[in-house]
């Protein structure tokens, strides 16, 4: 056992060693080498191999050590390091200097952290094969728990390497066939989207007090609130009352105006001020970026305003053009409602305006991720594991 | 509006729990200590989660987004498992504890109300949200409880300089299905952030520290199991996990990238 306690501490250091070294000679780690057939070979060796070394060498230390519970903290510890790591230190891969060259600005792309993973995957591979016999209730939920998170991380790892996401911005009466990756690439995707309609509801804003320098108010007495007619807040000596409001309108001369396609949401309120000194009732705006908010100033530090109010719904009408089918398939993408089209699922990601343009610009995410179903598999495994640990020790619990 | 009523609640709520300590500590007619002392908090919890309810439905979305809500379905939680533990073990001290720390949650939301607002962010309008984040709180609640075993452990290690065995079994029993619950409420969030943008792991800051807090009690577990000597290490570990899940939930914001998550809303 003194053995394998060694080795449970050489080896993470060792790998962290070698890991380091790696990364400032070759930089780092190549995961966009491992694409398809590579990556699955490389995991289905891993598994043959696993499989071999466990029949062949069962006695064996090897084997031994790595189905034990020295390896299992072992590897645990040296991941969770590679994490602590990704909390402590900014991961922005711009940062230059010792910590960037040794990639601790990027952890998830250094060789330590792959090796980390691979070292999780041995102990984990190895002790799956272990319980495999006696087949028994415990044993299997112990196999659902460590191969399900084997399969996990083996496949979402070295999945990653064909997984593609492109960002396709869509204007209004528009149709786009191309999309742009995280580093700006353009890529020309087999289909094409064409926005009919870009949907967008909005809550109602919310009353607010700003200090002279911008500040949100948040304090046990006053903290912003819907806008809903008859709501009475306190402030101070300040009573306010919310009374009207009016969507798409402005205030030009005292007198309120409806605008029909206003570039962007506008609101004003109708808000009664009282104290002991004065009564009245004030118009208060929302601020677009063509006109500046009304707000009402009662002192200092104490402006009253109406907060841009947000996005309660925004969903596109689609239709997608593809080199099969003759006729466009129509479409109603929202957020959380993907549409899977193929290969790929396209996401409702968010939306934006051209300043002074009626029209607005959706933005969608297509994503290419061939592994998911795996990964998925791995997920479910773990998940009918973790159900079993809530009531494994439910007869412990009752001595 | 309900959470002007929350002071009220919270006096009714620590005033049984209070009753209910006392029947505990100082009473010796065991039975009607018993009775009275599981029926009060018992009363207290229905009361608070009556609340939580009611206020449901004047907001018409999930109490589940800002920091507020969380602390007080968790001080819910808290009293509702050291009451279901207290049934099972009679444990005192973890009777005491588990009210303490209730009170201290709610006390905070007293304090600090933050602002209640109707709106949910489309991101949000989803059948996934209640069960991710509802189990991530039972599983944070089962884990105080485990933590607040430990410590009540580690006091009487310092007492007797034994190790309080009986304790730490309550503790690591607490802890399996506090880690499983963990475990799901991660997965489930993984499963709800593929349907929703496409990455079931981005590595933003809250899942990072998700991602430690569940590593941390993987060890815990492992450690329990495979090194049945290496029991004060194991309290250590398990006091120190509990620790990051603290930070997990409440402290990423004070840490580099922390308030870049998608997590950090409605404050």
């Amino acid at each position: 056992m003194e053995k394998f306690k060694t080795y449970s501490i050489a080896i993470p250091l060792l790998l962290f060693l070698d890991g380091t070294i790696m990364q400032l000679i070759f930089g780092k780690f190549p995961i966009n080498s491992f694409r398809f057939p590579v990556n699955f070979t490389l995991i289905f060796a891993l598994l043959i191999i696993l499989a071999l070394v466990f029949i062949f060498y069962k006695t064996k230390t090897i084997v031994k050590f790595l189905s034990s519970g020295y390896a299992a903290l072992s590897s645990i510890l040296f991941f969770i390091f590679h994490v602590i790591i990704m909390v402590i230190f900014s991961q922005n891969d711009h940062y230059s200097g010792f910590w960037g060259a040794i990639g601790f600005h990027k952890i998830t792309e250094t060789w330590s952290y792959a090796y980390s993973s691979l070292y999780l995957l041995l102990s984990l591979g190895m002790v799956s094969f272990r319980r495999l016999t006696p087949f028994n209730t415990r044993n299997i939920f112990f196999y659902f728990n460590h191969f399900g998170l084997w399969i996990v991380i083996a496949f979402a790892s070295l999945g990653q390497a064909d997984k593609l996401k492109l960002f396709i911005s869509v204007p209004e009466n528009d149709i786009v066939w191309f999309g742009t990756d995280s580093d700006g690439n353009f890529h020309e995707i087999d289909f094409a989207i064409k926005l009919n309609k870009f949907n967008l509801a909005f809550y109602s804003p919310q009353l607010a007090i700003l200090d002279d320098n911008g500040e949100l108010l948040k304090v046990k007495e006053f903290h912003p609130v819907d806008f809903v007619k008859d709501t009475e807040i306190k402030y101070k000596n300040f009573n306010f009352k919310c009374l009207d409001l009016y969507e798409d309108a402005i205030i030009f001369k005292d007198s309120v105006v409806f605008i029909d396609d206003l570039p962007e949401k506008t609101w004003l309120g109708t808000v009664e001020i009282s104290n002991k000194s004065r009564k009245d009732t004030v118009y208060l705006s929302t601020a677009t970026s063509f006109h500046p908010p009304k707000i009402e100033k009662l002192g200092k530090n104490l402006n009253l305003i109406l907060l841009p109010s947000e996005a309660s719904y925004f969903g596109s009408k689609i239709e997608i053009y593809t080199e099969k089918d003759s006729k466009p398939g129509k479409f109603i993408i929202e957020v959380n409602k993907p549409l899977k089209l193929g290969n790929w699922t396209i996401y409702q990601n968010s939306y934006k305006k051209n300043p002074g343009n009626v029209n607005y610009i959706s933005i969608f995410s297509a994503v290419y991720d061939p592994w998911i179903k795996i990964v998925y598999v791995g997920i479910v495994m773990m998940l009918i594991g973790a159900i079993y640990l809530i009531f494994s020790r439910k007869k412990e619990f009752k001595k | 509006m309900i959470w002007q009523i929350l002071n009220i609640t919270f006096i009714i709520f620590v005033s049984l729990w209070l009753v209910g300590t006392i029947f505990v500590f100082f009473n010796k007619n065991k039975i009607k200590t018993t009775k009275i002392s599981l029926i009060l908090p018992g009363i207290a919890n229905l009361i608070l989660l009556t609340f939580i309810i009611l206020y449901w439905i004047e907001i018409e979305r999930p109490p589940l987004k800002t920091m507020a809500e969380t602390r007080l379905w968790y001080a819910m939680f808290v009293s509702l498992i050291v009451w279901v533990i207290f049934i099972r073990t009679k444990s005192k001290p973890l009777y005491l504890l588990g009210f303490i720390m209730s009170t201290v949650f709610l006390l905070v939301d007293l304090i600090h109300p933050e602002y209640q607002t109707k709106n949910l962010m489309p991101a949000l309008q989803s059948p996934w949200f209640i069960p991710h984040v509802v189990i991530y709180m039972i599983s944070y609640a089962v884990l105080a409880a485990a933590c607040l075993t430990t410590l009540i452990g580690y006091y009487n290690y310092l007492k007797s300089n034994t190790i309080d065995h009986e304790n730490l079994r309550l503790a690591m029993n607490l802890v399996y299905p506090g880690f499983a619950l963990l475990t799901i409420g991660m997965l489930l969030g993984a499963v709800w952030a593929k349907i929703a943008w496409g990455d079931y792991w981005s590595w933003d800051p809250k899942e990072t520290w998700a991602l430690l807090t569940w590593l941390f009690y993987m060890l815990c577990i492992h450690l329990d199991y495979s090194f049945p000597n290496k029991r004060k290490t194991l309290m250590f570990l398990l006091a120190f996990s509990f620790i990051v899940l603290i930070i997990t939930w409440l402290g990423i914001r004070y840490f580099p990238n922390g308030m870049s998550s998608i997590h950090v809303y409605g404050n």
